[in-house]
């Protein structure tokens, strides 16, 4: 019977799997002795010749009743006891749980660490140790259950509940929705990695994913978000109606609403239609249906939002998938100059996301003076912003983050920066001044 | 009691009266079970053909030919039609109201009008419920908040239906409780009442008690949706956890009124064919008023993983165990029943065996549902679809089917056909498990209930489980069709009494007369004294 | 079954059971329907402590919005119908036919009297912008929802009369009250509107309409459950209206089985089992009015 459950992934899983099967033998057990027993009466005191034979008046037995009242009411305590002990020890507080916040919405699931990495999804956690799920839901009812780990917990809006456990072996599980929420309740499936420890953190340390986003237009962040909010699930991209209004040509249209005012789908309404959408509804599209994105959508995604159905004028053909283009260098780099050439790696690989050149800090450290500067470390070491330093702080980020500093700077391999290209970056550097 | 002119010979309560007008406004409680029977019978097909959509729909992973949305409104019309139009009404509504008064020696129930008001206020719900399937709702049909709150599909009309027939359900109880207290007749004391009035008086209460807390449910659902006041929805400062506690207060007695006729059937048919007093009658008789009284503590079992406490959790689920233990009471009782009896394979029988076996299967896989540490992760999974699927269709239409065949020669005065029947039961008996085994090792791999498309992992089980529901129509169909024919086309005539069972309802006529007895009828004894008196009383 | 030649004051024949226990009987399933009414209020009674555990100070505050002069009125109101309830009971019992009709006649002014406090109140809730819904309403609404009152109460006479022709099988009187009542209620929404419209007009010649909707929720600083509070207060106070309309038809209903000098000693059994009813109606109001206008 029991080689149907899933693997064992967590900790928990062999006792609650050890609980199931003594169900299991108990009720297999009585199934077959009463249903045998019945077969067998029915077989040998079987009417014969179509004629009933005598049979005796026996109305009852007070002994048999005691014992098979009491008998499987101590069956049922030993059971009831484990449940609830087995139970006791999944919901225990642990001290050092990677604790991570799950919020549920229609139809995905949001995670974000404690770190601020943020994923769709799927997301990871370290083998060997405690973890928490913080739930929440933004819309309906959803619920978290990972099959391997043995762990379900509702995700109720306007409030937080927990799931907790510790996986044991690594690899990709499969989490489930269960809790109906609507159309795509079956689509509804993350993934949870369970990485060795070091594996983990480099995870949880890798923002490029974000850092991506952060250095998007706000078109194309809005397109982003569009499918990662799940908007598409309601607002089509080529004018035919799903359940909303499809953005194509939205921009500056007159809609008439069910209160009877009338709006131009300016910047203006389009922000307060994703943010509070149950405020106005168009004529004719179902009320109180759009997920409510206030408190969900900061201001630079709501901005990049408009800007994507601004975009949708009809005159760009329109196609949902659009692959991310290489950015096709017009200037090969290798033809400049050593600082030309460290300017243009900083302006195109990212770094001007997190590094200013005017001292104002964003992320890191700004480039300003920074060449040759003299400061602590993380751990409480000096450094000094030599060639040395700058070349391991690239290769390596994570070895010597300067005090006062997130761990958040992504790697920057042989494959994306060669060594002529860190030697045009440090010499660069030292003209920022 | 007045002097009535004494009933002609051939003359019965289907034919003293002609015509539709007399059967619309009829009083006489054996005519509203029949008109409940038709009504019943109707939506189980409809309902049924929901399943058999739904199970095609699942038969391969992927979409076969309904998109999301339309598998969600299948779903819920199959929930929503089995339960709320088909088997909460039930077994009390057919059986109870033709066999209540019978049993007990009286002419009717204590409030015939008002039965017949039941039966309106039913159709008047089943018409709503109809009508609300032109824009079907996707909700579940346990309507949770706040999809249900939001969904724009017609919510209104459905839990609106929903509550006028929780007022038939209101009505039939209150009259079935004061007819089991008023109207015995002279020498039937409550310990010589048969276990199926018992079984219908503690389904009474609960029907009377629990459905006017789920009535409100849904009319402040109605109210939540169209005035927005809050109680459910969290932006409102409300608690979709308390719609859940609401709710369940009444869903889960609920089951409790599907299956305690069913109970009471078994335990009329299994000492007829044994022709042996039915085994512990007393325990049977305190053990289903205990279950009716317990059920009503349990509701959260049903919320183990919802939010509540974790102290909560702990309580409801070691007071659940509570409600198993005088089941496994009545299991014993019925099957030590046949011993050394003399047994008539009758289809009612094999029926009644039938049930045995898969309540033991239902009642023990409820075991692992209310074990917390299981129910963790069977919740919401196929594991509880097949589990109340056993429990509801191996159990109440189980029991409803074995009633149907066993009074039959009383309602229609006719014989069915034997041998089709005992075909049919077979149908049923392996499409049935064919259908639901394969579920519970679908919950066991973790697939979850509701889901319109899943992994392929999944998919062998799911093409068993499809071949069994088919089979499992046929065999029901055919059930059905044969007791239809035999009624209108059947030439063999039943006797008064054609299973020389002691209850008072084969004392009069089959098909009983229009006021059920000529004279009064008095008892002695318990309608379970058959075989040879015992040396010290046989216990 | 023939009809009667004559209808006597003695218990009706009842084709199968002796008249006590057919008494006791009716007694029981009166008794058992409070029960579920009971219940049905339960459920709101649990859900306004619920919320008022979890929002005391809103809830505090809302409840100041309410009139406890009308509150009190109300109660006074009902209490005194109770206590003519009771006295027509006793009557009834003793075949007193001419006091049972004063009674309840009474009684159903009473609760007509009830009710018009009770739309007081509301038009005066709905004045200061305090709607049941949290989006979306005109007060206007106020006019037709006072007729739809009105055409209810209509049709539940003429639903009492109806019933009472059906219980003497009088069926040429039934079809023609039943026929009356489903009249009333198709005829209901094509006359709402003008009757509304002249409702309002009679009412705006003695008080100021306002001119727009003033819609509290729209108001800064009021929290959602300020809102819910007021959700509640409408879904208890409008159900239990409902049910005194319900009560209004009941004792209706048995003032004209006196009015044929039906009630004796051996039979009283309507009044009693109305009484009930009624005194549920009351019992239910005592509760709800302590607990929305006088609980801090």
């Amino acid at each position: 019977m029991f080689r149907y459950l899933p693997e064992q992934a967590s900790e928990v899983a062999p006792r609650i799997d050890w609980l199931h099967n003594l169900i299991t033998d108990i009720s297999v057990f009585f199934t077959v002795v009463i249903c045998g027993a019945m077969l067998y009466f029915a077989f040998r005191y079987r009417k014969r010749d179509g004629v009933d034979h005598e049979t005796p008046q026996i109305r009852g037995s007070n002994l048999l009743e005691v014992i098979w009242t009491v008998v499987p009411t101590i069956i049922c305590c030993y059971i009831a006891y484990y449940g609830v002990m087995i139970y006791k020890d999944m919901v225990a507080f642990k001290k050092d749980a990677v604790v991570i916040n799950a919020v549920g919405r229609q139809w995905a699931w949001d995670f974000e660490y404690e770190n601020g990495k943020k994923t769709n999804n799927e997301f990871a956690v370290p083998v060997g140790k405690p973890v928490k799920l913080i739930l929440s839901s933004t819309d309906v009812l959803h619920s978290f259950f990972i099959p391997a780990m043995r762990v379900k917990k509702d995700a109720v809006p306007g409030m937080f509940t927990s799931l907790s456990f510790t996986p044991v072996k690594t690899g990709e599980y499969t989490s489930f929705c269960t809790e109906y929420c609507g159309k795509d309740h079956s689509a509804m499936l993350a993934t949870l990695k369970v990485l060795p420890e070091a594996e983990y953190e480099r995870w949880l340390n890798d923002r490029t994913d974000e850092l991506l986003a952060a250095a998007m237009s706000p078109v194309e962040l809005g397109k982003k978000l569009y499918a990662e909010k799940g908007c598409n699930a309601c607002h089509s991209l080529d004018g035919a109606k799903i359940i909303g209004p499809s953005f194509l040509k939205l921009y500056g249209q007159e809609r008439e609403c069910e209160s009877g005012n009338t709006f131009t789908a300016d910047e203006e309404y389009l922000r307060d239609s994703i943010l509070n959408p149950r405020h106005e509804i168009v004529k004719g599209y179902p009320a109180q249906l759009m997920p409510v994105f206030e408190g969900q959508l900061d201001e630079r995604e709501v901005k990049g939002l408009v800007a994507f159905i601004r975009s949708l004028d009809g005159s760009a053909p329109v196609v949902e998938e659009v692959a991310q283009e290489e950015e096709v260098a017009v200037v090969d780099p290798s033809t400049l100059s050593p600082e030309e050439r460290g300017k243009w790696i900083y302006e195109n690989k990212l770094c001007i996301t997190c590094h200013t050149l005017d001292g104002s800090r964003l992320v890191g450290p700004s480039f300003k003076n920074a060449y040759g500067r003299q400061g602590k470390l993380a751990d409480g070491s000096d450094y000094e912003a030599n060639d040395e330093y700058i070349t391991e702080s690239l290769r390596n980020p994570g070895a010597k983050v300067v005090e006062g500093y997130a761990p958040a700077m992504p790697p920057y391999g042989a494959g994306q920066l060669s060594d002529d290209d860190i030697a045009g970056l440090i010499a660069w550097m030292k003209t920022v001044k | 009691m007045s002097a009535h002119a004494a009933t002609a010979e051939g003359e019965n309560y289907l034919n003293w009266q002609k015509g539709i007008w007399s059967w619309i406004t009829s009083t006489d409680h054996k005519r509203i079970g029949l008109m409940y029977l038709f009504s019943l019978v109707t939506f189980f097909i409809i309902g049924g053909m929901a399943a058999l959509v739904m199970r095609l729909e699942l038969a391969q992973p992927g979409a076969q030919f309904l998109d999301p949305n339309q598998y969600n409104v299948m779903f819920t019309l199959h929930g929503a039609i089995m339960i709320f139009l088909f088997i909460v009404p039930g077994i009390p509504a057919v059986l109870g109201n033709f066999l209540l008064p019978l049993m007990i020696g009286a002419q009717d129930v204590a409030f015939p009008r008002l039965n017949l008001m039941s039966y309106y206020v039913y159709l008047l719900g089943a018409v709503m419920a109809l009508i609300a399937l032109l824009n079907p709702i996707d909700t579940g049909w346990t309507f949770y908040a706040p999809y249900s709150m939001q969904t724009a599909t017609g919510v209104t009309l459905m839990t609106a239906a929903a509550f006028v027939l929780g007022f038939s359900s209101i009505l039939t109880g209150l009259n079935f409780i004061v007819t089991v207290h008023k109207l015995r007749c002279p020498g039937m004391t409550w310990h010589r009442m048969p276990v199926f009035v018992w079984a219908t008086y503690a389904t009474a209460v609960i029907q009377t008690l629990a459905t006017p807390v789920v009535g409100m449910t849904l009319v402040l659902l109605l109210v939540e949706r169209y005035f927005g006041i809050g109680v459910f929805d969290p932006k409102l400062g409300g608690d979709p956890v308390l719609f859940e506690h609401l709710f369940w207060f009444y869903s889960h007695p609920v089951v409790y009124i599907m299956v305690l006729p069913a109970f009471g059937i078994v335990g009329e048919i299994i000492p007829v064919f044994s022709r042996k007093p039915l085994f512990g009658y007393h325990m049977v008789c305190y053990a289903t008023l205990g279950i009716a009284v317990v059920g009503f503590l349990v509701w959260a079992h049903h919320m183990f993983v919802a939010g509540i406490s974790d102290g909560s959790a702990m309580y409801f689920s070691i007071i659940t165990f509570g409600v198993a233990i005088p089941t496994a009471i009545k299991v014993f009782n019925w099957v030590s029943t046949m011993y050394k009896g003399s047994i008539s394979l009758t289809t009612p029988m094999l029926y009644a065996m039938a049930f045995v076996f898969l309540f033991m299967i239902a009642g023990t896989t409820g075991i692992y549902l209310a074990t917390l540490a299981v129910d963790v992760f069977y919740h919401d999974t196929y594991f509880v679809v097949a589990h109340f699927h056993y429990t509801i269709q191996g159990g109440a239409v189980i029991g409803l089917i074995a009633g149907l065949h066993f009074w039959f020669p009383k309602i229609t005065g006719k014989m069915y056909n034997e041998h089709v029947s005992k075909v049919a039961f077979l149908l049923v008996f392996v499409g049935f498990n064919l259908t639901f085994l394969p579920q519970f090792v679908l919950g066991m791999e973790g697939m979850p209930r509701r889901y319109f498309d899943y992994l392929p992992q999944f998919a062998p089980m799911h093409e068993l489980s499809t071949i069994g529901a088919f089979i499992n129509g046929f065999g029901y169909t055919f059930a059905l069709v044969n007791l239809l024919w035999s009624w209108a086309f059947g030439k063999r005539k039943a006797e008064k009494n054609p299973y020389d069972s002691l209850s008072l309802e084969w004392k009069c006529d089959s098909p009983p007369i229009h006021l059920n007895f000529e004279t009064v009828p008095t008892v002695d004894d318990y309608p379970y004294a058959y075989g040879t008196p015992v040396e010290g009383g046989g216990h | 079954m023939s009809s009667h030649a004559a209808v006597t004051s003695g218990p009706p024949e009842a084709h199968h059971w002796d008249p006590q226990t057919a008494y006791s009987g009716a007694k029981l399933g009166m008794w058992l329907f409070l029960a579920t009414e009971i219940l049905l209020f339960g459920v709101l009674f649990t859900c306004f402590a619920l919320y008022r555990w979890a929002f005391p100070a809103e809830f505090h505050e809302a409840s100041g919005h309410l009139k406890i002069s009308a509150g009190a009125i109300n109660t006074a109101v009902l209490i005194f119908s109770s206590y003519l309830v009771a006295l027509g009971v006793g009557a009834a019992q003793r075949g007193d036919n001419e006091k049972v009709k004063k009674m309840t006649l009474i009684s159903v002014v009473c609760g007509l009297l009830f009710l018009v406090i009770k739309s007081y109140e509301y038009f005066g809730k709905f004045s200061e912008g305090l709607f049941p819904a949290t989006h979306g309403a005109d007060w206007v609404l106020y006019f037709p929802a006072l007729v739809l009152g009105v055409f209810l109460l209509i049709a539940a006479a003429l639903t009492a009369f109806a019933f009472a022709a059906f219980h003497y099988h009088e069926y040429s009187k039934f079809y023609k009250y039943l026929g009356g009542a489903i009249v009333v209620m198709v005829l209901f929404p094509f006359l709402v509107s003008p009757l509304a419209d002249l409702l309002s007009s009679i009412i705006g010649s003695v008080a100021t309409l306002p001119e727009h909707t003033h819609y509290a929720w729209r108001g800064d600083g009021l929290t959602q459950s300020y809102k819910m509070y007021f959700g509640l207060y409408y879904a208890m106070t409008g159900l239990h209206a409902l049910h005194v309309i319900l009560g209004m038809g009941i004792l209706f209903w048995v003032y004209l089985l006196a009015r044929r000098n039906r009630f004796s000693s051996e039979y009283f059994t309507p009044m009693e089992i109305g009484g009930l009813y009624w005194h549920l109606v009351d019992l239910i109001w005592i509760y709800l009015f302590p607990l929305l206008y006088l609980i801090d």
